[in-house]
Order: C-alpha cells, then structure tokens, then sequence
C-alpha cells in the first residue's frame, strides 16, 4: 500500500509539475500566436518597405492545402510580391470555424469562401470587412483594368458597394475565345457501353423514346447489367438551389429544365412549373418501372459510381465529360469502351458563369496599401500566370500551336501531371491558390487546342457545346438564407429531396403524375410563389 | 452430477455464442486492415476481397506516415492521453467521493448541479469565447483543463463509493481518520475496478479527440493525431475536388478509400494494444482482503 | 418552535454539519468552481435562443426575439417529421442498447476459460473505436443489393430478392439498432464487468457449497449485485435516449447513412437543426431547436430517475 501511495503521490506531483508550468510557457507560446491581424510590420515606413508584408489568408475549405507557401510557385509570388502568406484554413466541412471566427471578431486579413456563405451577410453587417470597390479605388485602381469588367458588376451588397472580390467567373468574352474550354471538365454527359450499343443496332437515343427503347432492347440481350445509372457527386442538389445539374439532377436537363425560367416578361418561375416537366417525370417513370433503372443512382456517392463505371456495371451512364475518353474502358470486357450519347433536343446544361469564391478584406488590415499592392500583382499576367501554371521555364513555357500562343507544360511536368496529379500539383504549387484566379486564364493551359484534341473529346464537346447557357445574373439571385425568402428555399429543398425518387420510383405513370400535383401543392404552400417573385426583383436589378 | 451437466452445457453454448460474437465483431477489422494493406486501384478494379489482401503493398501506410506532422502529433496526443487521464481520473474521484455520502450536506443540491450540466450546453460559440477569455485558446492546457470533469464519470464513481460498506469508514473514523485520509488510505485503493474503467474512458475520450484541437487552437504543432489523420484524408479528397474543376491533373481517387481504412489502423493499434494490461483490473474478486477486515 | 428559532437550529445544524465535513465540503469545491465556469456560463448561450443572436454583437445586443422561434419550429411540418423519427430511431436502438450489454457483460463473466475470455472481450470493445465515417463506408457497402448481406441471406433461403436494406424508410431504424449495437456493446459491457469484478468471490464460494447451480448463482448474486449499475446506466440511457442513447450516435448515423431513399425516417431533429439551422447560418433557430431537445433529455432523465427511486430504491438523487 505504502509502495502504491508513493507511486500516486510522485504522479500528483509530476501532473502538477506539468500542470503550472504548461500555463507559464505557453502563455508565451498564446500571445505570440494570436491572430494580429498583419500587425507585424514594423515602426518605420522606409523599413516596413523592406521587410515581407505579412498576410494572414484563411480559406474556408477543409480541403485546402496550406503548404503552398512552401511550392515553387507560392516561393515565387511571395518573393516577388515581397509577402509572407501565412495560410489557415476550415477544419471541417462546416462552416464552424468561420463563425468562430466572426464571432470573436478575430478575423485574419483575407478570408476566401463560397461566394454564397451566410457568413459574408455577417461580416458585413457587423462592420469587420471593407468594401473592395473602395479599397481598390483608393489602393490600386489598375486592378479594374487588370480584371474583368463583370468582376465589379454584380456583386454589390444593398449599400451598393462591392465587398468582395469573386473568382473564376465565365463572361460572354471568355465564351468567345478560341482556346477556352467552352465545355469544361464538369459538365453532364451520357455514354452507353460500345458493345451494347453495337449490338442493338445503333438506334437513335436523342429522344425520350429512341433512348427508352433502345435500354429496353439492351436490357433484354444483357439482363445483367443495370440500364441506365447516374451517380451523384453531390447529394445536395435540388430543384430550387442554383447550381449545374450533376448526377441524379443530370436527366432533367435532358427537359431543359433548370432552377429558373425566365419568362419573356420578365418573370422567373421555378422549374418544377416547366410545361416540360410532367414530360420528365413520366419519362422517368417509365424508365424506373420498366427496371431500366436502379433506385441507387439517387444515393451512391462518388466513389461508388466510379466503381461502377470501371466495372462496366451499366449499360447507360450518364457523368460528366471528365469520366470519358478513349482509353476507359471496361473490366468484364476490354475493348468495349463507352460512345458518348446526344442531349435530347430540349436539352439544356445550364452554368451560370457567376464564380466559386468570395475573397473579403478585414477592416483591421495593418497597411491596407500593400495588400492592395499584392492583390494588384495576384490579378496582373505575371501573378496569374505563377498561380495558374507555375514558373515560366521550369514548369511550362510558351508553345505556338495551331498559330496561337498557348501555355503548356513542360515535358517532364506533363509527364507528372498525368500519371500522379496530386504530387505535381504539390511540387509545382499550381491552382493550389485560386482566391483571384480568373477562369479563363487559369483554364488555359488545360485548354486543348484542335489538333491537341482526340476525335473522341472533339465528339464529346460537340454534343455537350450546343446545349450550354450560362448568364451570371442567374447565379446570384438566390435570397440570403437568414431571409424569410431564404427559408422558404430551404424548406423547398428538404420536399425536393423526398418527392424526386417518390415521383420517379412511383408504381405507375398515373401515380406519378399525382405526386408531381401534390409535390406542386405543398410548394406553393411553403411559399414558392413569395421566392419566385424575390427572384423576379432581383434579376432585375441586374439589368 | 447434474451440476457437472448443467456446467458442461453451458460451457459450450456460451462458448459457441461468444466465438461468433468475436468473429462478427472482428471481422470488419480485419477487412479493413487487409484493405489498408491492398492496392487500392485494384480494389476500385475488382471489388471485394475477403480473406487477403490480393495486391499487398504498403503504399496506404506510406502516404499516411509521410505525412509530416504525423509524428508530433503523435506526441501530443500521448501526452494529452497521459497528463489528461491522470488529472481527469484524480480530480473526478476527489469531487465524486464526498457525493457519495448520503450525510453530505448540500448533497442534492451539488447533484441536480452536475445533472443539469450533462444536458443542457451553450454550444461551441459560447465555449470558445470563454476559453478565449480565459486565455486557454491555442494551448496545451486546453486539451486538459476543460476535461477535467465529467460528470457522468462521477456518477460511476459516486455510485461505486457508495456500495462500500459503511463498517469500513466507521471504523476508520473510530481510530481518529479524516475523510481526506479515509478517501486517499482506503477507498481509491480499494477502487481498482472503477478507476480502471474511468481511465479507460478518460483515456479513449483523448487518444480519440480532435475537436477541440480542431476549433480551440490554430497551431500546427498542437494538431492532435485524429485531426492529423482527418485531415490527409480532407487533403486527398481535395486534390481531387481539383482534379475535377481545376484541371490540376489526374488524381487517383481511388486512394481515398484506402487511406481511410490505414488511418482507422494507425489510431485503433495503440488502443488496442494497450488495453489487455488494463483488463486485469477486471478480474473478479479484487476485494477479497479488505472487506473481510 | 417557533418559526424564527427552527431557522437557527437548521443554520446551526448546517454550520455544524459544514465543520463536521469541511474535508469533503472542500473537495466537493474544485468540481463545483469547475462546473460553474466551463458548464454554466456557457450554457447562457442558451438564450439566445429568444434572441435574434448575432454572435459578433454578443447576447446583450442582438435583437431581442422572444417566443418567434419556438412558434416557427412548432409551424413546421418537417419539424415534427423530425422528431417523430428521432422518438422512432432512439427507441428502437435504446431497447437493444440496455439489454445487450448487459446480457453480454454476464455470459462473458461465465466463461472459464480466461484466454478466451480476455479475446473474446478484446474483440467486443473494438469496434467502438471505428469512426462512424469507416463503419458507415462498410455497412453501406454491405447492405447495398449486391453487398455481402444479400449473398447471405439468398443462399441461405431467407428472401429471394435481394434488396438495398438502407435505400427505403422501412428497415431504417432497425439496421441503425443493429449496427449500434454491434458497435458499443462491448464497450458499455465494461461498466458491467466492473461492477461485477467487485463482487467478492467468497458469496459465490459459499452458495456453491449450498449447492447452486451456474444459472442460480448469476441470478441470485451476480444480478443482485449489479443491481444499482444497471439501474444507474438505465437511467443515463434513458436520458440520453433521443441522442441515440450513451454514444449518442444518432446524428452520425442519420447524416453518414441517410440518404433521399430513406429520408422519410431518417431526418432527425438533430439533422433538422443542421440542415435547417447551422448550415444557413440561422444559429438563434438552432439553439431554439437545441433547447427543445435538451429539455426533453432532461425530462426522460428525470422520469427515469424517479421511477427508479420509487421501484428499486436506486437513484441518482
């Protein structure tokens, strides 16, 4: 006993030990690491022109990878920018840690997130970011010039000043440009197994019937394999929240049915009341109860479907542009490979072009001049182009092909880029930094000239190409999710979560159409009609 | 003889029953762990694999072990685990001791207290100011002191106290012992058991925690080994969030999967491993000596 | 005595009651200063509740709120969706939850053999320590149409169709339970073994000498003497009943297996609040729906409590 006191008493004393000393050492350790907002530069100006302006960048992204600042890229642009970025970013896929952040006031200088996070409303209202459109004026005006006009367009706060600067918007100039990627990576598209389709003959599948049939007859000579499958990449999407249709949302642009319809005079109504929608359910509905059509295209994730398209699990896959080329093909079967399939004629892939992220400025920023001065370069050629494609020389250099200059990568850093993505992106640094980037010049070095492109991506882009729109307006007139507006929004999403597989997985065309009245029904009572009448106003505060 | 039978029976039915039971409890580790350890394109290629891995390689484990801040966090998290345990364990018994005296005066009162704490919580913006205020944010401290107590490790304490027959402090007070001296001399040796358990739980609650790490400190070198591993897992999958619209070359999305269930593998080893020297505490019969007295 | 002189008697008695105990009185002290501080003056952030809480302005200037949100949660029909499968799901799992651990903790006790035994309790424990991310990767393989659960059961004849058990509203809440318990049974089964690695082996020495069989001597003193930690563990079950129980893993499994298929019954009112509150920013409406559910915990708690003070004499107060 006396032996086991001894013991306890030697750990009580230890844990105290550590105990009192932890709080003096890291008091130390605590006061260096609060957030200081830049304040580093020191008393003197002609010194503080010396020293590296420090720059606190928060990302809200969990995923964001913050050794950036130590890739060859991210070393170049410090070193000629004359900064030191010290990055943090969101620890979850929530946005907790901002609202930690606003909460406690302790913002860093540069917050990046989704252009539409709630939290922007509250760091304006509460008065702790300073409205870019001014900051710019003042600082460095050439980043007007140095950026695109819509980028100081539509993104004015109800005071009507601006207070963030958005990123990777599509404009109808970048539509124009030869060497822009019109069809992009992302963008839906289906593609029916090779030797399925040559052994159904062919058919025409650009109509609703076409398709139908020809999944019935491909059913009956492969009973094994499901009909038609659509993965999601993101589980969210609904019918009443801007975004591209992706994944299970993918069929109703086949209808050219999107979010908004905006009616000649002026007007926007949902989708849902699209006169061609009762034309997708029943489609729909007939493709599920025929069993040409499995219910695990509303749930399986990502990975999943991935999987299956390895496998060749499926007759009809509808994805997006990047899962197809010529080399995928599939397990059971290795020369058959997937035949890209046209959009219905009403088909309609809508992308509003509006941008991803919102870069905001604290109003405690210590030399507001120089940040102004670092953004100025972020948005000039040169910083676009060491944050779009590395250093010139070393990670890619000018090549003239088809009689443009067009930026490629070197030989070597091809070579890295296509066999391990991950690791040429953190030995070149490159789209790791994207709060400025401006789509079109990020996405030219991907960007594949005529002659670069394979016959088979030149068949993909010619299907997709013709049923693209896109109109910035429409990708920034959803309300403020704290707004009576807002909530109606989000109570719509929740029934368009339920009704969609009810209305498509229904015992019968008749059934079908009756739960597409009563999904109308309770919208108009949640209060759609009030949402589409804020869109109306809105967009046209934009015209 | 019918003694003999009735034991035989059972013997073999609870060790049947119990066989399944590990096989069904184990073997979704074990199919991790021969996942972790298969290639994981070939997963993605050819499905399930069941007894094996069928493309062994250590890549998984590589990935996550390259990953430098996986070793300091390592430490940290071991020192969190013991200082915070020890500090828990002890400070939970001493609170929990008096509770145990139905003659407490106060006793319901400090009860209904604790009870009320165990449901109702401010939420994490409330928290974080506090911690802030108290200037607890990005320290070490704050993965200990806001541990301390839990009170649903008090109850199991309160509760185990309380089943000690009262002869033994009786006669302990009889010979002139304070209640410090009764709870320190008598009663935490005899509580071998429960302090076992409380540690255990202690112990997991920090081998396990990232969320204060997550939102209470911004320091690299604070990182705990969870958050460590979420976050290679979050970083993964954003390269190939990039791949998809940043056009930042062909990521292999495949690995995700795979590093997941390696990461599983690197938190549960130390667990597992350091369990079996707490079982003994679990042994039937600890208090044969002192009751009798 | 007057009213006047029972007060002195009782101040008296206490006073004399504190010095009595001052030892215990001061170590009771540190727990209480420590739950005021991280417990209670956080838990004014309750308030904000009826508060239109902006958390840069703080409580004292944000709008003030009153019932708003409450009449709100109580208008909305997904609200009540929402808790009726919150009641649904915690039930189901709260049944299996109680009765395996403990049924497991006896038979594990039983075994002789003590190699087996420290294994087979190995083995149990460990799938506690499975992040609910990897467990639901798994089961949701497993149980898809052409997962290992369907080979099963066709081979062995139970079903011939083989079906997606998570892709509809119905088998929800079952499989939830199952993979639960699965998961934290061995786990809980530790307070058990605990409390029974108390019980002194001479009470079973001598009623084998009265000639008790196996089961006779788990049903009169292994139960008995568990008496008290079973009831306590019921009581904090029962209270924690509508998070899922002790792990409280209901909003993980709704979040990690719920997908549109099963929506229906899988959106709990913990979804709702992240769904409808936390992700939208709307934090006053959150924590109305936060404080719903923590006065309901607290309820059960209590109910619990008394019913058990009343019928077995164990209580927490």
């Amino acid at each position: 006993m006396s032996k086991g006191k001894k013991v306890v008493s030697i750990l009580m004393a230890v844990t105290m030990a550590v105990v009192f000393s932890g709080c003096q050492s890291n008091k130390n350790a605590e006061s260096s690491s609060q957030p200081a907002t830049g304040t580093e530069a020191t008393a003197s100006s002609a010194q503080s022109a010396q020293e590296p302006l420090v720059i606190k960048h928060f990302y809200n992204y969990d995923w964001f990878n913050t050794d950036w600042t130590s890739s060859p890229s991210g070393q170049e642009i410090q070193k000629q920018a004359n900064v030191k970025i010290e990055l943090s970013k969101a620890t979850s896929g929530d946005n907790t840690k901002l609202n930690l952040m606003v909460a406690s006031g302790n913002i860093p200088d540069l917050i990046t997130t989704n252009k539409d996070d709630p939290n922007i409303d509250l760091m304006i209202k509460n008065g702790i970011v300073l409205p870019i459109s001014d900051f710019i004026d003042q600082y460095a005006p050439e980043i007007r010039k140095q950026s695109e006009p819509e980028v100081f367009k539509y993104y004015n706060y109800t005071d009507g000043k601006q207070y963030f600067f958005p990123s990777f918007l599509v404009t109808p100039y970048d539509l124009q440009q030869s060497d822009y990627n019109a069809v992009s990576g992302g963008d839906g598209v289906s593609a029916i197994r090779s030797d399925v389709y040559e052994a159904i003959g062919k058919p025409d599948m650009s109509t609703p019937d076409g398709f139908f049939n020809a999944v019935k007859a491909a059913k009956g000579k492969f009973p094994k394999l499901t009909g038609w499958y659509f993965g999601a990449f993101n589980k969210d999407l609904t019918f009443f929240k801007a975004g591209e249709f992706q994944g299970y949302m993918f069929p109703a642009t086949q209808f050219g049915i999107h979010v908004y319809d905006v009616n000649a005079d002026g007007k926007l109504t949902s989708g849902v009341r699209n006169p061609k929608f009762s034309e997708f359910v029943k489609f729909m509905n007939k493709m599920y109860t025929n069993g040409l059509m499995s219910s695990e295209s509303f749930v399986d994730a990502q990975d999943i479907k991935e999987a299956k398209k390895q496998k060749g699990d499926t007759i009809v896959l509808s994805g997006i542009v990047n899962d197809f080329n010529e080399t995928v093909k599939t397990q059971d079967n290795p020369e058959a490979g997937w035949v890209p399939l046209p959009y219905f004629a009403d088909g309609k892939y809508f992308k509003d072009g509006s941008g991803w992220t919102a870069t905001l400025v604290s109003k405690k920023v210590a030399e507001p001049e120089r940040l102004a001065k670092f953004i100025s370069f972020m948005t000039s050629q040169t910083g676009r182009e060491l944050d779009a494609y590395g250093v010139k020389g070393v990670h890619w250099e000018m090549k003239e092909i088809d009689g443009k200059q067009v930026p490629r990568r070197t030989p070597e850093f091809q070579t890295l880029s296509e066999t391990d993505g991950s690791k040429y992106q953190k030995e070149t640094g490159v789209s790791t930094y994207f709060a400025f980037s401006d789509d079109y010049i990020h996405g030219r070095m991907a960007a594949l000239t005529d002659s670069e492109k394979t016959d088979y991506r030149k068949s993909l882009e010619s299907i997709v190409r013709p049923h693209k729109e896109a109109d910035i307006a429409l990708g920034l007139i959803h309300p403020l999710s704290t707004s009576e507006e807002g909530i109606i929004q989000i109570k719509l999403n929740e029934l368009s979560k339920t009704y969609y597989p009810k209305m498509v997985m229904a015992k019968n065309e008749a059934v079908a159409l009756d739960t597409y009245k009563e999904f109308l029904k309770k919208a108009e009572e949640i209060g759609l009609a009030k949402l589409e009448a804020a869109w109306t106003a809105k967009y046209a505060e934009f015209k | 003889m019918k003694g003999n039978t009735e034991d035989k029976f059972i013997n073999i039915v609870l060790v049947v029953l119990m066989s399944i039971v590990t096989l069904v409890t184990l073997y979704p580790l074990y199919y991790s762990f021969i996942v972790s350890l298969n290639d994981a394109n070939d997963i993605a290629e050819k499905g399930f694999i069941y007894l094996f891995p069928r493309e062994f390689t250590l890549e998984n484990f590589k990935i996550v072990f390259t990953e430098s801040k996986l070793a300091h966090s390592f430490l940290i998290t071991g020192a969190r685990t013991i200082v915070g345990t020890i500090a828990s364990v002890l400070f939970t018994a001493c609170v929990s001791y008096p509770l145990s005296k139905k003659y407490l005066a106060f006793r319901g009162f400090y009860i209904r207290m604790g009870v009320i704490t165990m449901y109702f919580f401010g939420g994490i913006i409330p928290t974080y100011l506090l911690l802030n205020s108290l200037g607890l944010i990005d320290t070490f401290m704050v993965y200990i002191i806001p541990s301390l107590y839990s009170f649903f490790n008090a109850i199991l304490f309160i509760n185990f106290f309380a089943s000690v027959p009262d002869a033994l402090e009786e006669s302990a007070k009889i010979d002139g012992a304070n209640d410090w001296y009764i709870f320190w001399k008598i009663f935490l040796p005899l509580s071998a058991p429960i302090l076992a358990t409380v540690s255990l739980f202690y112990g997991v609650q920090q081998w396990n925690s990232w969320f204060d790490a997550a939102y209470y400190t911004n320091l690299a070198d604070l990182a705990t080994l969870q958050l460590v591993l979420y976050q290679i897992i979050s970083q993964a999958q954003g390269a190939a969030i990039a791949a998809n619209y940043l056009g930042a070359g062909k990521q292999n999305i495949n690995i995700i999967d795979s590093m997941k269930y390696a990461t599983m593998v690197v938190s549960i080893v130390p667990v597992a491993v350091a369990y079996p020297f707490l079982q003994k505490y679990f042994v039937q019969g600890m208090m044969v000596g002192s009751v009798k007295g | 005595m007057s009213k006047e002189a029972e007060r002195k008697t009782k101040h008296s008695r206490i006073g004399k009651s504190l010095r009595q105990q001052k030892y215990l009185q001061l170590m009771v002290l540190p727990g209480l200063i420590w739950l005021i501080v991280f417990c209670y003056i956080p838990m004014a952030g309750l308030f904000a509740a009826f508060f239109d809480y902006n958390p840069y302005l703080g409580i004292l200037k944000s709008p003030f709120a009153g019932f708003t949100h409450f009449k709100e949660l109580f208008h909305d029909e997904l609200f009540w969706n929402s808790v009726r499968n919150m009641f649904g799901l915690s039930l189901t799992k709260t049944v299996f939850a109680i009765l395996m651990p403990i049924l497991f903790a006896l038979m594990l006790n039983e075994i002789k053999n003590v190699t087996l035994k420290k294994i087979v309790q190995t083995a149990s424990y460990l799938p506690h320590f499975i992040s609910w991310v990897v467990v639901a990767g798994l089961f949701i393989m497993w149980l898809n149409t052409d997962g290992i659960v369907n080979h099963v059961l066709v081979s062995l004849g139970f079903t011939n169709e083989p079906q997606a058990h998570l892709n509809s509203p119905g088998g929800f809440w079952i499989w939830m339970a199952i993979i639960d318990t699965w998961k934290e049974t061995g786990w809980w089964a530790i307070i058990y073994l605990a409390a029974i690695a108390a019980i002194p082996v001479e009470q079973y020495e001598s009623a084998v000498m009265d000639g008790a069989g196996r089961i006779r001597r788990m049903i009169s003193i292994t139960i008995p003497s568990i008496k008290s930690t079973i009831m306590i563990v019921v009581i904090l079950s029962i209270g924690s009943m509508i998070y899922g129980g002790l792990s409280g893993s209901n909003l993980q499994q709704s979040l990690l297996f719920g997908n549109s298929l099963n929506y229906d019954n899988s959106m709990i009112l913990e979804t709702y609040i992240v769904n409808m509150g936390l992700s939208q920013g709307r934090f006053s409406y959150a924590i109305a729906a936060g404080l719903i559910l923590s006065l309901l915990s607290f309820v059960l708690f209590s109910g619990a409590n008394t019913i058990s003070r009343k019928l077995t004499k164990t209580s927490l107060y």
